[in-house]
Formats: structure tokens, C-alpha cells, sequence
């Protein structure tokens, strides 16, 4: 599929009470990484934090992927302070790789950054942060042809997981 | 490491408690009327929610240690602040009907479906799985210059999403 025509999904936002993240939890992700961070940390963004989470669906309303943003402080060293938009987890469904919904994911989530930094009221920073591994070629990848910038060239080390991981970001308004 | 360990805990909701009883015994002059006594409560269930929140966060970027018999009175002293709000909310049910709209009824509607947000499916915060909350990165000049280079979309850029767009546009022109 041509980058400039990303695959259409339909987002829908769910609540950790909901049937579909029960099922996304069940997913048979390659990197177990992945499950631990979705049933570990998306629920304390969401429940601590302003986290918010989306499932996708496509045009014949298969769930194909979900993501989630949430508005913190993680990397306010680099923002002035100020809270910043950021993407926690976001994936497609082993089953439904290779079919550009990824792209189409990552594009919804800069739109509901850019939501969050012109909201009346409490607007965020306008730079959008995520991490990535940098075993997660794929991903780099995609993150990079959504105009996404590595912070640093040389990555940085994960003391815990013993990985090393990029901080990537984007402007996400005009 | 420092903790938010159970005396502190004990503390903060006796301290809530204890403005609560002033209020309700009608001391102090926040407290005149049944509006201002709701509003109270309303406050003072939003700084609880607050701290447990921040209690939450501070164990998710490993900035306190988590103490499970911390956990158990955030939860035990939060289910007594829910029943004694929703107490009050009777009288404020009550108050209405026979006379006017209470400002403070709304106030602590919200306030206590925020309580009942938290509470229900409780989470139990553990140390962030991924690494931006929890690594303590120390982020150069370079860095800084890096974010505040990077730039902004296109002067035509809008969301794919039609109704992140249509959101856009309102927001901008308020």
C-alpha cells in the first residue's frame, strides 16, 4: 500500500472494563513486551493518569489494532515543564500485519494530540513523545514516515528491561 | 527510596475527615449553608482523589515504594469518603426538591462519580513496565534545541479522522 494512502480504520475508545480490551489482551503478540506493558501500564494511565484508549476497527468492524495516549509529565525536562502528549502502546494485531493499519493508528493518535494541545482550558505541550526499542526496526520505521525524529542518534539504555530504546517526538501542530 | 507508607495515609484522612465533621457541624463560614457544605465535601473528595492519584504515580515512575497496607487504607479511607459524600448527597437530593438548583449538588455528583471512577476496577500501581516514567534520563541543552527544532506541520495539515477535524476547527475558533 502507497504511504500517502494509509489503510482506513474506525476508532473506537474503550475503558479497561471493556470486552475488547479483555480480548486485546489475549492477542498472541511476538514481543511479550508488548502484553506486559498493555496490561500493566495502559490501566495505570488510564486510571492514574489521563490515559485514554482506542481499539480500531476496519471496514468490516474486525478490531485490528488499538492505541492509547495519555498527557503526563514523563518528559517535561523538555517541554518547560509542561505536560506533553504521549504514546504509551500502540499495536496491530498479529493476525492483520502488513496492511498499513499501523500508519493509520499513529495518524489518529497525532490527531488526538493535537486535540489535547488546542483544548480550551488546559491545553498540553504541542510536541507528541514515544519510546521505541531498538529491536523494533519495523516500528522505527513506521514512526519515522509519520514524521516522527529520534531525540538522540545513539539510543539510550533501559536499566530494567536491559534493552536499549530511542525517545522519539514529533510537532503535532501546524 | 522514600514511601507513602500507611501513618501518612492515616494521616492525610484523618485530616480530611476532621474538615469534614467541622463542615458538617457547620463550623466555619464555608460552611453556612447546604450548597456550601456540598461544594465542601466536593473539594475535599477532589484532594483525596488527587492524592491517591499522585500516591499511584509517584509508585508507577518508582519515585516511592508501594506499600500494600498503604494501598489497603487509600482504599478502605476512600470507600468511607464515598459513603459519607453520598450521604450527603441525599440531604442535598432532598434540600432541592423543596426549595432550588444546589450548585454544590452538581459539584459533588461529579466529584463522586470520579471517586466511583477510581474505585471500581481498582489498580494497583506497580513500577512502569516501559521505560519513560521510571528512567531518570538527564536531558542536555542538545536535547532541548532538538524539541524546540522540530517542526511544525503544514499550514493545511488536518486530521484524517472527520470528526478529530470538525473538533479541531471548533477549538481553534473559540
Amino acid at each position: 500500500m502507497a504511504d500517502h494512502s494509509p489503510a482506513v480504520v474506525i476508532p473506537t475508545q474503550i475503558h479497561l472494563k471493556h470486552g475488547l480490551f479483555r480480548a486485546i489482551c489475549h492477542w498472541p503478540f511476538a514481543d511479550s513486551f508488548v502484553g506486559r506493558l498493555l496490561r500493566y501500564d495502559i490501566p495505570q494511565r488510564i486510571k492514574l493518569g489521563n490515559g485514554r484508549m482506542w481499539a480500531y476497527l476496519d471496514a468490516a468492524h474486525e478490531v485490528i489494532g488499538f492505541g492509547s495516549i495519555d498527557v503526563c509529565s514523563d518528559y517535561s525536562d523538555l517541554t518547560g515543564g509542561k505536560p506533553h502528549p504521549y504514546i504509551p502502546l500502540l499495536a496491530v494485531n498479529p493476525e492483520s500485519e502488513g496492511r498499513g493499519y499501523g500508519k493509520a493508528i499513529v495518524r489518529h493518535l497525532i490527531g488526538e494530540a493535537a486535540l489535547l494541545a488546542v483544548q480550551p482550558g488546559n491545553p498540553c505541550h504541542d510536541v507528541l513523545f514515544l519510546d521505541v526499542y531498538t529491536t523494533s526496526v519495523r516500528a522505527i520505521g513506521l514512526y519515522e514516515k509519520c514524521g516522527f525524529l529520534k531525540l538522540r542518534d545513539q539510543p539510550l539504555f533501559d536499566d530494567i528491561e536491559q534493552q536499549t530504546y530511542f525517545i522519539m517526538s514529533q510537532r503535532i501542530l501546524p | 527510596m522514600t514511601t507513602f507508607d500507611f501513618n501518612q495515609v492515616r494521616d492525610f484522612a484523618a485530616g480530611v475527615n476532621a474538615e469534614l465533621d467541622q463542615c458538617e457541624n457547620g463550623e466555619g463560614a464555608q460552611c453556612r449553608t447546604i450548597d456550601a457544605t456540598l461544594s465542601y465535601c466536593a473539594e475535599r473528595c477532589g484532594k483525596f482523589i488527587e492524592e491517591v492519584r499522585k500516591w499511584g504515580r509517584d509508585v508507577f515512575a518508582g519515585r516511592v515504594a508501594f506499600d500494600p497496607a498503604a494501598e489497603q487504607l487509600w482504599k478502605a479511607e476512600l470507600s468511607q469518603l464515598y459513603l459519607r459524600a453520598i450521604n450527603l448527597l441525599t440531604l442535598g437530593n432532598q434540600a432541592e426538591q423543596s426549595c432550588f438548583v444546589l450548585d454544590g449538588k452538581r459539584k459533588l455528583e461529579s466529584s463522586l462519580w470520579n471517586v466511583h471512577q477510581l474505585l471500581d476496577g481498582w489498580v494497583t500501581p506497580k513500577l512502569s513496565v516501559g521505560p519513560s516514567a521510571r528512567q531518570k534520563v538527564v536531558f542536555t541543552d542538545a536535547d532541548r534545541r532538538r524539541i524546540e527544532s522540530l517542526p511544525s506541520l503544514p499550514a493545511d495539515w488536518t486530521p484524517d479522522d472527520p470528526h478529530q477535524a470538525a473538533q479541531l476547527r471548533r477549538f481553534k475558533e473559540l
